[in-house]
């Protein structure tokens, strides 16, 4: 068993059906029975003994829970009539209708998952205990700002003094997290999340190590052995999986440390650690009074709750004894989940909790849909319902039938779309690298919750239409289902829900094709290729000699090491053969470092106001070079611009075109110009920078912009000065088969150092492609569902309509009348739904569009695209109007080929 | 006298716990109803039946330490109450031992 409570899925579905305390007792039992009996089973024979626990659970409580405790008995199921003849009916339903199925399943199979996924993404996200034994009673332990209320991380001092004196916790532990590098015997230096973890943070899980033990008190006094604990991943993808693990000797930071243990697979306290060491106190974290932040977490005492901790943190209060710091923060208990992602207030809230609710609203206009197209279908049959009614069967009877079709038809879209639900989780969260609390997967929660929306959807969508159905007299039924559908009449409910969805997928494809079309735009503004094939891009990072980390070195020491693995990296890159150039900087080409303010002299600007946002990045003087850039105007950096001293303010400055647009200034002209960068928050002080060139804009050129692109200000770099260091190198073909021998080099200039991602130029992460897909992708589904859904409707009702008035139509064709006088009478209300359905789509971005002020604020290939609305607008809603008269046309062709003999004949 | 009769399962874990020497929890309960009876049964039900007779006061539990094999978890061991569970099992078979009577010749050796 792993810290994560991987028992199989199943299980853990099957003992959520069961009685709340009996939960954790019978999945003991089943993973005990599991474990010992049927794992020696055949795997096929495994399988099907797992698929066999929900049902034998749910069948167990049914009939041995305790009174009042079983759901629904079978007794009162047989008493309602529901027999496995309806589940047959309802099956043979399915197989009769497979364009209904099939939109039907379409619907909600899309909508319930859809109506799910905000709330358990946030829930598994925010507010979430840690996978651990009793782990809703683990929370986080933060300071509270108690001006602004906001969350600060507390510092180690805070830690000490509040774990002896609270009683509502049983024990407090604490994390200092820390990226730490760990040479292998090869020389080879790697980095890995790790850790300084008290000694209680392992005892307070209760999740013991798999070899060897946990970290105790005694490794946290100073001077104690170095020890380490490895998480599981590590040990089995940079150890081996080596059986003799515990008591091997791994060199941290230069410092040999003994493995003393390992810890199960999903155990990554606090986070995603892996190396756990031991927390110790030491004089240097206490210069400032307070010590370095760390992660504060406890188990709440037994009985307590978390209210209860939080009124005895306040109490309690922290005690600091720096005079600006006294009582300007307090301790308040929160959600596990809050130490890393905090708790969202304010407008983010108030958007997380709408983003919950809207999909809530397209699975009701699903619903709606579904209803009108099961009315309909409904409607076919009025006269064999009525002849039933007459034989002697029940109101109820023949309505349990009519829901149970439809909740099979429910269930199966519910089981598709949570399948959907799992293939797309399984495909997207490898990508992120989540805390180990967060299971974005299909959880039992999460199935019995979409179940429950099934059936509601099944009652919404089923048992109104088929009391609505049943409402009238037998005989009156039959005697109307003769000459058309039994007096069924569709309602203004019905018409606005056409209306609605018609509007929708105006409004979902238009936004999808501007979508598109803006994007498509942005990428044409690339100005300039860039040899994007032929440059590799490496992250690195020198940590700390220290064993202590940053915190026990001095900012001079740091500075000369990372220039001094600057210098010797250089060296060695100069004597490699098919390197062309190189050079460092602080980001990412097309990436910046710090967002802050800027201005140039002469600008309108009030003196006291610091400026328009800006990125800096700091950058040698070949960055440009390497990448194959040269500047639009001006020059790029030379040795002369780099500052002496790394902290030294440089008097050069380049920027790139985003900065000279948004200003409205001359690229030419921007050249000679001074300018002034400040912090946020801070007043504009800082020295006067000349503008020595103009740069693209490097975002677009990557293809990597979301919008608009970022008005960058890029500074030159002196040695030492950045950190962690980005290298772009200019190798020629194939850039990515030097990454083992930068690798090397790396490690011979500095074996300390740490080589992160190393990737082609042209292989970067793109945010913006995701983002972009994403975006055109939810928008082409909601229009796809919205489009595909007044389609079917418009189409059901159409045949309705047309089957109603069958004899109508024979007589006005028997009276010699007019096709399209026909056509009209038939198919007026529809065409008149679906005409204003387009108007009110498009005439909702006609008026957005229009309060734009003509797309003004939008220059080159982006304004032509945004500029382009009227005509997307037009081809939109031709397109929703043509699927629409489609929809129609059938059934309008089927009424005109009616021949009054027949129709006269139904009649008599 | 119990409230009701025994229910065919119920009867036969009440069995199969006095089997199990009075005292015994789902797991093996399960596993030896199932080897008796070519019937097998889920630890779930199994564990829900117990739970039911001893709302009817023929068993009753205790709950055992924790065991890694079971992920953390305790077991809950159930023991019967003589008291109460002998008289419905007496009773339970001397209905069948009624309805039996006579038929042997007709069913032949099992």
């Amino acid at each position: 068993m792993t810290a994560r409570n991987r028992a199989p899925f199943l299980l853990r579905l099957a003992v959520r059906l069961l009685p709340e305390d009996a939960r954790a007792e019978v999945l003991g039992d089943l993973i005990e029975h599991w474990s010992l009996d049927v794992g020696r089973r055949p795997r096929a024979a495994r399988g099907l003994w797992l698929m066999r626990q929900p049902a034998a659970a749910l069948a167990a409580r049914l009939r041995f829970g305790r009174e009042g405790e079983g759901l629904v008995s079978p007794a009162r199921w047989s008493e309602a009539g529901i027999s496995r003849l309806d589940l047959k009916l309802g099956l043979r339903m399915l197989v009769k209708h497979p364009w209904l199925t099939l939109v039907v399943v379409f619907a909600l199979g899309v909508g319930i998952p859809a109506s799910l996924a905000p709330h358990h993404l946030i829930d598994a996200v925010l507010d979430e205990s840690p996978p651990f034994d009793e782990g809703d009673q683990v929370v986080g332990v933060v300071g509270r700002n108690q001006e602004s209320g906001r969350q600060e991380p507390l510092r180690l001092g805070d830690y000490e003094s509040l774990r002896t004196r609270l009683t509502s916790f049983a024990s407090v532990g604490a994390a200092l997290l820390r990226d730490v590098n760990v040479i292998s015997d090869d020389g080879r230096a790697e980095g890995a999340r790790g850790a300084e973890m008290s000694a209680s943070s392992f005892a307070l899980t209760r999740v013991p190590p798999v070899q060897g033990r946990a970290l105790t008190a005694a490794d946290e006094v100073v001077g104690a052995p170095e020890v380490v604990v490895v998480g599981h991943d590590y040990w089995r993808s940079r150890l081996g999986s080596r059986p003799d693990v515990v008591g091997s000797t791994l060199r941290i930071g230069g410092v040999p440390t003994t493995v003393v243990g390992v810890m199960p697979e999903g155990f990554a306290m606090p986070s995603r650690e892996q190396l756990w060491l031991p927390l110790r106190r030491r004089a240097i974290d206490y210069a400032d009074g307070l010590g370095p932040a760390v992660w504060v977490y406890g188990r709440l005492a037994e009985g307590t709750s978390r209210g209860e901790a939080r009124a005895e943190l306040a109490a309690v209060g922290i005690r600091r004894d720096v005079p600006d710091d006294r009582g300007r923060v307090r301790a308040d208990a929160v959600a596990f989940s809050a130490l890393s992602i905090g708790t969202p207030t304010g407008m983010l809230a108030a958007f997380l909790f709408i983003a919950q609710g809207v999909p809530l609203v397209l699975l009701l206009i699903a619903c709606g849909n579904v209803a009108i197209l099961l009315l309909a279908r409904t409607a076919n049959r009025s006269g064999e319902l009525a002849l039933r009614t007459a034989l002697g069967a029940s109101r109820s009877r023949i309505v349990a039938q009519l829901f149970v079709e439809t909740l099979v038809l429910a269930l199966l879209a519910t089981g598709v779309g949570l399948l959907g639900m799992h293939l797309i989780v399984e495909r997207v969260t490898p990508g992120f690298d989540l805390p180990f609390w967060v299971d974005l997967g299909v959880t039992p929660e999460v199935v019995l919750k979409a179940l429950g929306l099934g059936v509601a959807s099944a009652v919404f969508a089923g048992v109104l239409p088929a009391l609505r159905a049943t409402g009238s007299s037998p005989q009156r039924t039959l005697q109307a289902a003769a000459g058309g559908l039994g007096g069924f009449r569709f309602g203004r409910v019905t018409g606005a829900l056409i209306i609605v969805e018609v509007g929708l997928g105006v409004g979902a494809l238009f936004a999808a094709g501007m979508t598109y079309r803006m994007f498509a735009a942005i990428d044409q503004e690339t100005s300039v290729a860039m040899q994007t094939s032929r440059v590799l891009v490496a992250s690195m990072q020198v940590p700390s000699s220290e064993p202590g980390g940053d915190r026990d070195e001095a900012d001079e020491t740091r500075i000369a090491r990372i220039a001094s693995m600057q210098e010797a990296l250089a060296r060695r890159l100069a004597a490699q053969p098919g390197v062309r150039s190189w050079a460092f900087s602080d980001a990412t080409p097309g990436g910046g470092r710090f967002e802050r303010r800027g201005r140039v002299e002469g600008d309108e600007f009030p003196p006291d106001f610091p400026g328009l946002p800006v990125v800096t990045s700091r950058v040698e003087p070949g960055f440009f070079g390497t990448l194959g850039i040269e500047p639009l105007h001006g020059r790029t950096f030379e040795r002369g611009d780099v500052p002496v001293e790394a902290g030294q303010a440089p008097t050069r400055v380049l920027v790139n075109t985003k900065f000279l647009d948004r200003r409205g200034l001359d690229y030419r002209g921007a050249v000679g110009l001074t300018m002034r960068i400040s912090d946020p928050g801070e007043a504009p002080t800082g020295p006067w920078m000349e503008i020595v060139g103009v740069v693209p804009d490097l975002e677009a050129s990557l293809g990597q912009a979301i919008f608009d692109g970022t008005p960058m200000a890029y500074l030159p770099a002196a040695p030492g000065s950045v950190h962690p260091l980005t290298l772009v190198i200019d190798l020629g073909e194939d850039p990515t088969a030097f990454a083992p021998v930068l690798r090397r080099l790396l490690a011979d200039a500095d074996p300390t150092a740490i080589l992160g991602d190393v990737v082609a130029l042209d292989q970067l992460p793109n945010t913006a492609a995701l983002v972009q897909r994403t975006a055109s992708g939810v928008l082409v589904g909601l229009s796809l569902i919205a489009i595909v859904l007044s389609t079917a409707a418009l189409y059901a009702l159409m045949s309705f309509t047309v089957a109603r008035r069958t004899r109508e139509i024979g007589v006005r064709i028997a009276l010699g009348g007019r096709s399209s006088r026909i056509v009209a009478a038939i198919a007026r209300r529809q065409l008149r739904q679906l005409v204003v359905g387009v108007v009110l789509g498009a005439g909702f971005w006609a008026v957005a569009f229009t309060s734009l002020g003509g797309a003004g604020a939008f220059q080159g290939e982006l304004g032509v695209a945004v500029r382009s609305w009227p005509t997307v607008l037009s081809i939109t809603a031709a397109i929703v109007v043509a699927t629409g008269l489609s929809a129609c046309l059938a059934p309008i062709l089927r009424g005109l080929r009616i021949r009054p003999v027949e129709a006269l004949r139904v009649d008599a | 006298m119990p409230r009701s009769r025994l229910g065919e399962l119920e009867e036969q874990i009440l069995l199969t716990v006095l089997r199990l020497g009075g005292e015994s929890y789902a797991v093996p309960v399960a596993r030896e109803l199932g080897r008796l009876t070519a019937r097998e049964v889920s630890p779930a039900t199994a564990y829900m039946v117990l739970r039911r007779l001893e709302g009817r006061g023929l068993l009753v539990s205790s709950v055992g330490t924790p065991a890694p094999e079971r992920g953390g978890r305790p077991r809950r061991f159930y023991r019967v109450v003589d008291e109460q569970a002998l008289p419905a099992l007496r009773e339970s078979r001397n209905a069948m031992l009624a309805l039996w009577d006579g038929l042997e010749a007709r069913l032949g050796p099992s």
